[in-house]
């Protein structure tokens, strides 16, 4: 269009192409502005397990005073998820956003990068910065087995009849459905009452201690898959408020149903080495 | 704040589909689009408007009633059969007719195939490159309007996001971009390095001036209100009946057929100013035409923007068809007298004349016989043209080339038919003639000070060789004074009856009731176009050196004005940083202050004043109250007392980090 413009000498011409380049100019110095007063406070995470869709907690905040921010994305780099959208209209605004990441391993990973992408305001040009957090965080291992909790210690050989399942404890209140609670714990009527998932918590047998040892897992041949095997028994004891004991070679902890404890468990097995249980 | 708007995530992955969208959904592109669209369907051939059009109404149906959507495969077809028609009839697909013909035919079949977001950039891009185009063809504000209208309506399409308030969020930026335009515009060098011609085929009369005289031809395009120029005389004020604005000599007659001579030799041009004559400026219509009209006098050309070369007769001509408006200067003598040395009366080509018709040939034997000189012979004439009942009309019948028919039989007609039949008497009785073509008149723009002279106001009139000198006679002027003291456009938007009327009477005036508020805003909007029209042609690579010119030319005043501009940029950049240094370091600091607030459960609104989130921060947390303090202090001396603080920030800042790591989360 300018050489168009060069050629015929046409200053009307000039006029509607120097307008252009300058609303074009106007609109990629907006887009840089929106994303450059995007700033991300900060990243929570809690208890974050391999091959599992974990959410990790976005603070944002609007940097700026004078200026609001419009159609900002902002997504793990190294992911295919579609971005989430984020309005951060005012100074010193701050919400919080949960962007999903699915890591494959367990152990200690940092977490992946932030980009943080806008095409406002014409959406014809994008700008895009990158958030990097030097934290790194202990991926859980993968929840994954099968359901039956051996109820003897040491060497389980594969047979089901061998196995019993346990029976639960006085019921104690009803707490908040999760991800890992199995469908048919929910109490039905319950959650109809409250208008959400609730199932129930039982008091721990007493008498009925869960010793989860890593020879249990001998049927399996793979070591990530016993590990993975334990995490699933201990999220199951967890989740059924029963004592359970962890024991990796020669070292074994006490009986507790904390979630501290679960903590304590799930960060044994996210670091657990081959020489640990040899 | 907390907020949750993650989709799950078995939604999010592999979202890669893309989401269809509907040409009319989007209000303001499918109007800006069509409106330029519209605006380009004046410059292109009937059928591809009628086309794009169609292929719209398409689409319309297609989204309103879900009438079935034309296939993806004919749509390539279509566009290589825009192609093929448009080379046929043009022979080319490079001109700038062509090219924009091509453009609205792909750009209605872009319409048609709409389905996604990126297609509206696509579309909107075309349109930028449609309204670009258009200003090609015409620098009238009249196009202009809309072009803007459609231009940032396009930019507006754009804004999607619904929370917005676009119409401001669009003037914002516009007004924020105006500086980076005004700067290129003024500053962009107008090099013309190679110069991009008007190239078209298409044969169209658009003018009511035609380089031969056949009378009856062009009464129709007469009657149109183009615009062909429009003069500026400065402080100069002129009559009507003084402008006669030349074109085209002819000089071979045949009767009532009259014809220019075939060589188109080039003459020395003047070009040097005369203090006696009249200056004025020309802003000529690109129309089809090489022809420079200038006032029928010795005249002379001062600058141009476009090449001028002057022709015999004097009359003048563009050295290439113009693409646009051309604008020149030039220079009119009134009372001097019109040699023509390059072709003078003498010359034995200004007496031939075809064999005369029984009644006119019997007409000049008696006129020779009463008149001996030349200039009672002319007398002689204008009694006859005055008096024997010739009537002004622009419906004549056809004549055929008949004298007898014109002259003692009907006797209706126009200046055509007066002038050719008048110079061909002329000749007849020994008197050198020829005919000159152009325009007579013109509206006279009060307000802007300007003549605007339009295809109404379309004139022949002829030149008689007395005394060794050509001098204009306008049998027209004889027959109807008026037509010559009113102008073309004034006259013809007379009734009938009005101009039978009043035909004769040279003095009569339109009554002021007649002004209608109409005609007021009319003439307001051509004085805006003038303005607008010299404003873009005025500026040039001349007038950007003549302003370089201008501050060597004072180059004194210029380095003080520029020195005392450095300075005082200095000393204000010296003040502003000395005053905003400790300012910023200052809001830097309680800038953190705010953050390890918001970050220890602080809840702060925005309407809350610093020292009223420093006294939140010393209730929740008493251990901090003389940290606080001291902050607050010194905000307050650096900030509101614009005072330097007591307290170093830096300083200020330690104390306070040390005081709140105390703190627990």
């Amino acid at each position: 269009m300018l050489i168009m413009a060069i050629g015929y000498a046409n200053n009307l011409l000039y006029f509607f192409v120097f307008m252009l380049i300058s609303m074009a100019l106007t609109g990629m110095w907006l887009t840089n502005k929106n994303v450059e007063a995007f700033q991300i406070k900060e990243l929570s995470s809690d208890g974050l397990y391999a091959d599992e869709d974990n959410e990790i907690g976005v603070t944002v905040r609007n940097q700026v005073s004078h200026m609001t921010l419009w159609d900002l994305e902002i997504r793990f780099s190294n992911t295919e998820v579609k971005a989430t959208e984020v309005f951060v209209p005012e100074v010193k605004f701050e919400k919080k956003y949960f962007l999903s990441w699915r890591p494959e391993r367990r152990g200690v990973h940092a977490i992946p990068r932030l980009r943080i992408e806008s095409r406002f305001p014409f959406k014809m040009l994008m700008a895009w910065k990158y958030y990097e957090e030097n934290k790194t965080v202990l991926i859980y291992p993968r929840r994954k087995g099968c359901d039956l909790i051996p109820t003897k210690s040491g060497r389980q050989p594969h047979d089901e009849s061998e196995q019993q399942v346990h029976d639960q404890g006085l019921f104690r209140d009803y707490r908040e459905f999760q991800k890992s609670d199995p469908p048919q714990r929910i109490d039905w009527k319950r959650s109809l009452k409250h208008q959400k998932h609730l199932v129930k918590n039982f008091e721990a047998s007493g008498e009925k201690k869960v010793r989860l040892d890593w020879e249990q897992t001998d049927f399996l041949k793979d070591f990530e898959e016993r590990i993975s095997q334990l995490a699933h028994w201990i999220y199951l004891c967890h989740q059924r408020n029963e004592l359970y004991s962890l024991k990796l070679g020669q070292n074994e902890t006490d009986f507790s149903a904390t979630p501290t404890h679960l903590t304590q468990c799930m960060e044994k097995l996210a670091l657990l080495q081959p020489k640990d249980v040899a | 704040m907390h907020g949750k708007i993650s989709l799950a995530a078995t939604e999010r992955r592999g979202m890669k589909s893309v989401a269809k969208e509907e040409f009319f959904k989007n209000p303001p592109l499918a109007f800006s689009l069509l409106l330029s669209i519209a605006i380009a369907s004046t410059e292109v051939p009937f059928w591809i408007s009628g086309f794009a059009f169609l292929m719209i109404a398409w689409k319309y149906l297609n989204e309103k009633f879900k009438i079935k959507k034309l296939s993806t495969k004919i749509t390539p077809f279509l566009g290589a059969l825009i192609f093929l028609i448009v080379y046929i009839q043009y022979k080319t697909i490079l001109g700038q007719e062509e090219s924009t013909t091509v453009l609205l035919g792909l750009v209605s079949l872009s319409i048609l195939n709409y389905e996604t977001q990126r297609d509206t950039l696509f579309l909107v891009l075309l349109g930028f490159l449609i309204l670009v185009i258009k200003s090609v063809f015409s620098l009238d504000f009249i196009w202009t309007i809309p072009s803007l209208i459609s231009f940032f309506g396009l930019w507006y399409s754009l804004l999607t996001n619904a929370n917005l308030n676009k119409v401001r969020y669009l003037i914002s930026t516009a007004l924020k971009s105006l500086p980076t335009m005004i700067l290129l515009f003024v500053l962009f060098p107008r090099l013309v390095i190679f110069q991009s011609k008007k190239e078209t085929q298409r044969v169209i009369i658009q003018s009511g001036f035609n380089e031969d005289l056949n009378p009856g031809r062009f009464s129709e395009v007469a009657l149109q209100n183009q615009m062909v120029f429009r003069a500026d005389f400065g402080n100069n004020r002129m009559a009507t009946d003084e402008l006669y604005w030349r074109g085209a000599v002819l000089n071979n007659s045949n009767g009532f057929i009259w014809r220019k001579s075939i060589s188109e030799r080039q003459v020395p041009m003047m070009s040097e100013p005369d203090p006696r004559a009249i200056s004025y400026r020309i802003i000529l219509e690109p129309l089809n035409l090489k022809n420079v009209f200038v006032l029928d006098s010795p005249v002379r050309i001062l600058s141009a923007s476009l090449p001028i070369f002057q022709l015999p007769y004097r009359s003048f001509a563009l050295a290439e068809m113009p693409s646009q408006q051309v604008q020149f200067e030039a220079q009119a003598a009134f009372n001097s007298k019109d040699v023509d040395i390059d072709d003078p009366v003498s010359d034995p080509k200004y007496l031939q004349f075809p064999k005369l018709p029984p009644k006119t040939k019997a007409f000049v034997d008696e006129v020779s016989a009463k008149n001996l000189t030349a200039k009672t012979r002319i007398e002689a004439l204008r009694k006859f043209f005055s008096e024997k009942g010739f009537i002004y009309t622009l419906k004549p019948e056809a004549y055929q080339n008949n004298l007898d028919d014109f002259l003692f039989d009907r006797k209706k007609g126009f200046c055509e038919h007066f002038a050719a039949s008048f110079g061909t008497l002329a000749r007849a009785l020994g008197i050198p003639s020829r005919i000159v073509l152009g325009y007579q008149g013109g509206l006279y723009n009060s307000i802007g000070n300007f003549w605007k002279v339009s295809q109404k106001d379309a004139h022949a009139w002829v030149e008689v060789g007395i005394d060794g000198v050509w001098t204009r006679v306008d049998p027209t002027a004889w027959v109807t004074p008026l037509r010559i003291t009113l102008g073309g456009e004034n006259y013809f938007s007379l009734s009938e009856d009005e101009q039978i009327l009043y035909s004769k009477n040279r003095d009569w005036k339109k009554p002021e009731s007649f002004r209608s508020a109409l005609n007021d805003l009319k003439l307001a909007f051509d004085n805006l176009n003038y303005y607008w029209t010299v404003l873009l042609l005025n500026y040039d690579l001349q007038t950007q050196l003549e302003f370089l010119k201008k501050f060597q030319a004072n180059s004194l005043v210029g380095v003080f004005f520029i020195l005392l501009f450095v300075l005082l940029m200095v000393y204000n950049r010296k003040k502003i940083l000395k005053r905003k240094q400790p300012r910023n370091k200052m809001s830097h600091l309680f800038s953190q202050v705010e953050t390890w607030a918001l970050d220890h459960g602080i809840t702060i609104h925005e309407h809350q004043t610093p020292l009223q989130v420093l006294s939140l921060i010393s209730e929740k947390f008493p251990i901090l109250q003389p940290a606080v303090k001291q902050v607050a202090e010194n905000y307050v001396e650096v900030l509101y007392e614009e005072k330097k603080g007591s307290l170093d920030t830096a300083e200020l800042l330690r104390r306070w980090k040390k005081s709140s790591s105390q703190v627990s989360k």
